[in-house]
């Protein structure tokens, strides 16, 4: 039976609890099992940096089992960025040392009254004081935890400055990977923990070793062609494809062209500056592209860069120097805020400035024009210090639109996260991902539409009808994805498709959950809604931008396009019917019925 | 115009090339073409295939539609992420 490990940080206590087996037969594990203790402990009134809240880390069955690319665990907490509930993926060894710790989970609750870190060694947990330790960058605190272990290697979960400072952008750094997105780092800031270490010396039983080894084979065999192109570029590789098709945002989404994409795309990149690939656990496609300038005002700045960094940092604020792209990314690494919604703010911050709207006072005399690297580089560290302009911005842009409500029209997010790499107005089905995602605007929950919408022969990108469908399939199908602890580039290696097939699961865990999968996304998906209805979330909190739905693409390849709210409605409609969710966006109760909710989570007589 | 993005610019050594077209020649009239020319193998099934921003699924005559020198065919390779 699994175990989850209770750490209090108030009373400095830890403790051992076992898991529900029918939760786990019902939601899986990972982003599943870890949305079902947020829906148990974090209630709606529980405020995000408050000692109320909790950090509840969940592996899944395949989490650090010897297959190809099983990295990945999730935290489910509440967002100091939204207000709501945050799931978040990450890879790096945490999950597969938790595991070989012999643990599925760890719930970290309460407040340590000074700073403090966790050292996690099989069964034992010890407290540690971190008053040293404040300040530090991420890789210098990566290092000093991991030292900490006398003996093997470890892995370590740690925040930046910028979470200490509880900027509401900021980020938890898990060895080379992080948990980007929502504000997680905050929420550790808040609990006064710099970081937690972890070794794991056992091993992640399965069920058939011999037909799991096979299966690892023959996936490591069908990955090394298929994902060539990852290996070589990395993600970076869509900078170019989806310039192409308009659909990359440009100076603040204000347009969905860029320019200089070819200075910027993964061509530039692995020709001047790519130094490695990084790998992740069991991994063999090693996706990361870690890159170095050599030359110019930013050389010596190293980082791994995906496409979502590259665009925001890159195209979103109108930069075409690769250099300061990699030096901005270095910098929100080591400072802990996300790369994402950093670029975004940056990106409202030049929009603003060149219209006139804040001024150099704002900006504490930095010129914010598009295509500053080096403003870009200078506003990053005024965001994760709180100065100047910079303070608000670090707020997140729920707190952005609330107290500079004129500023809307130049504000890019939905239910305050900002948008990620992709303009729905060269692919119309990803405004509904963005505004129906579970954790705000997000591609990854959202549902990813851009190769669907390309390959599909019902409809293409522009069109309305049959987009509710789309993403209601491609969320489910996410979703249990992020039960599972494999990673979404490697999966179909495994048969986790949209029709998922195959073995796995029977040799790792000894059942066969595969015909369900589908089911079990949904089912977590709409646990995911309960919370967010319970949040208070309804269809006005669904809407996209104003920028998405009356400005029109300014340049390129989809120059004009505008999602209408006519035509996002139409689509919202069509999603809330496919999912059986009333007008509103609240889950009827013949749907919780239907998705077996309304037993697990013990609402019969409601 | 043929634009080659990814590792189709390694497979095919070019950025992308210019086709004077013949009238009345289809998608898969000049996807023959460039099989010949760099053994591409298409459709092979996964490559992404794409005429003036559609999808060669989603054109009205799919492999059979009629192309002219103005259209922009661009190759690149299965797309997958999030």
């Amino acid at each position: 039976m699994g175990r989850i490990l209770r750490i209090n940080l108030t009373t400095r206590k830890s403790s051992f609890e076992s898991v529900n087996e029918t939760e786990v037969q019902q939601l899986l594990g990972g982003r599943g099992l870890a949305a079902k203790y947020y829906y148990d402990e974090i209630g709606p009134d529980v405020q995000p940096l408050s000692a109320e809240n909790k950090l509840i880390f969940m592996t899944g069955p395949l989490t650090g089992v010897r297959l190809p690319s099983t990295p990945k665990f999730q935290l489910a907490t509440k967002s100091p960025n939204t207000g709501i509930y945050l799931c978040a993926n990450s890879s790096g060894q945490f999950g597969s040392y938790l595991k070989k710790a012999g643990f599925d989970g760890l719930i970290i609750e309460g407040r340590a009254e000074d700073w403090a870190y966790l050292q996690i060694i099989d069964d034992q947990v010890s407290f540690h004081e971190a008053g040293p330790l404040q300040g530090l960058g991420n890789s210098e605190a990566q290092k000093v935890l991991k030292h900490s272990i006398e003996k093997g290697s470890a892995s370590a979960l740690t925040i930046g400055p910028a979470g200490e400072k509880l900027v509401h952008l900021a980020c938890i750094n898990v060895d080379a990977r992080f948990f980007g997105r929502g504000g997680a780092g905050a929420v550790m800031g808040s609990k006064k923990l710099k970081g937690i270490v972890i070794q794991g010396t056992g091993t992640v039983p399965v069920a058939d070793p011999e037909q799991v080894h096979k299966i690892f084979r023959d996936g490591v065999a069908m990955l090394k062609d298929s994902r060539a192109s990852h290996t070589k570029y990395g993600t970076a590789q869509f900078v170019e494809v989806l310039n192409d098709l308009g659909c990359v945002p440009t100076r603040n989404f204000q347009s969905s062209y860029f320019e200089g994409a070819d200075k910027v795309d993964a061509h530039a990149m692995v020709e001047h500056y790519k130094e490695k690939n990084s790998a992740c656990y069991m991994c063999t496609i090693a996706c990361g592209q870690v890159n170095r300038v050599k030359e110019g005002p930013f050389a010596g700045a190293r980082a791994r860069t995906e496409y979502e960094t590259v665009v925001m940092l890159g195209p979103n604020c109108g930069v075409d120097d690769f250099g300061a792209i990699v030096k901005a990314a270095e910098l929100c690494d080591e400072l802990g805020i996300d790369t994402i919604s950093t670029g975004n703010a940056v990106a409202l911050t030049m929009e603003l400035f060149e219209k006139g709207l804040i001024s150099e006072k704002d900006t504490g005399g930095i010129e914010m024009r598009f295509g500053n690297g080096q403003g870009m580089i200078d506003m990053i560290r005024m965001i994760a210090e709180k100065r100047g302009i910079g303070a608000l911005l670090a707020e997140g842009m729920k707190s952005v639109l609330e107290k500079k409500p004129e500023w809307r029209p130049y504000i890019i997010a939905v239910k305050g996260l900002p948008f990620a790499a992709y303009d729905p107005r060269g692919f119309h089905g990803n405004a509904l991902t963005f505004g129906t995602a579970s954790r705000g605007a997000c591609h990854n929950v959202g549902g990813w539409t851009v190769r669907h919408e390309l390959i599909s022969k019902e409809y293409d990108r522009f069109a309305v009808k049959g987009k509710g469908k789309l993403v209601k399939t491609i969320q489910d199908n996410r979703a249990y994805v992020d039960s599972l602890g494999v990673c979404t580039v490697a999966r179909s290696s495994m048969g986790f498709t949209d029709s998922p097939k195959g073995k796995v699961l029977e040799a790792v865990t000894g059942h066969d959950f595969t015909p369900e999968l589908l089911e079990i996304g949904e089912r977590v998906y709409n646990l995911e809604r309960i919370i967010l209805n319970r949040e208070g979330i309804r269809r006005d909190d669904d809407q996209i931008p104003d920028r998405i739905m009356k400005d029109p693409v300014q340049t390129g390849p989809c120059k004009g396009k505008v999602v209408t709210s006519e035509m996002y409605n139409t689509m919202l409609d069509e999603y809330y019917a496919e999912r059986g969710w009333d007008e509103d966006g609240q889950v009827k109760k013949e749907t919780l019925a239907a998705r077996g909710l309304l037993e697990l989570l013990n609402l019969q007589d409601e | 115009m043929v634009k080659y993005m990814v590792n189709l610019r390694e497979r095919t050594g070019a950025k992308q090339e210019e086709l004077t077209l013949p009238r009345g020649v289809t998608l898969r009239d000049v996807l023959d073409q460039l099989n010949d020319r760099h053994g591409l193998g298409l459709p092979d099934g996964s490559t992404m295939i794409v005429v003036n921003g559609q999808g060669w699924k989603q054109l009205p005559k799919g492999l059979g539609q009629e192309l002219v020198s103005d259209d922009r065919l661009s190759l690149f390779p299965p797309i997958m992420g999030g």
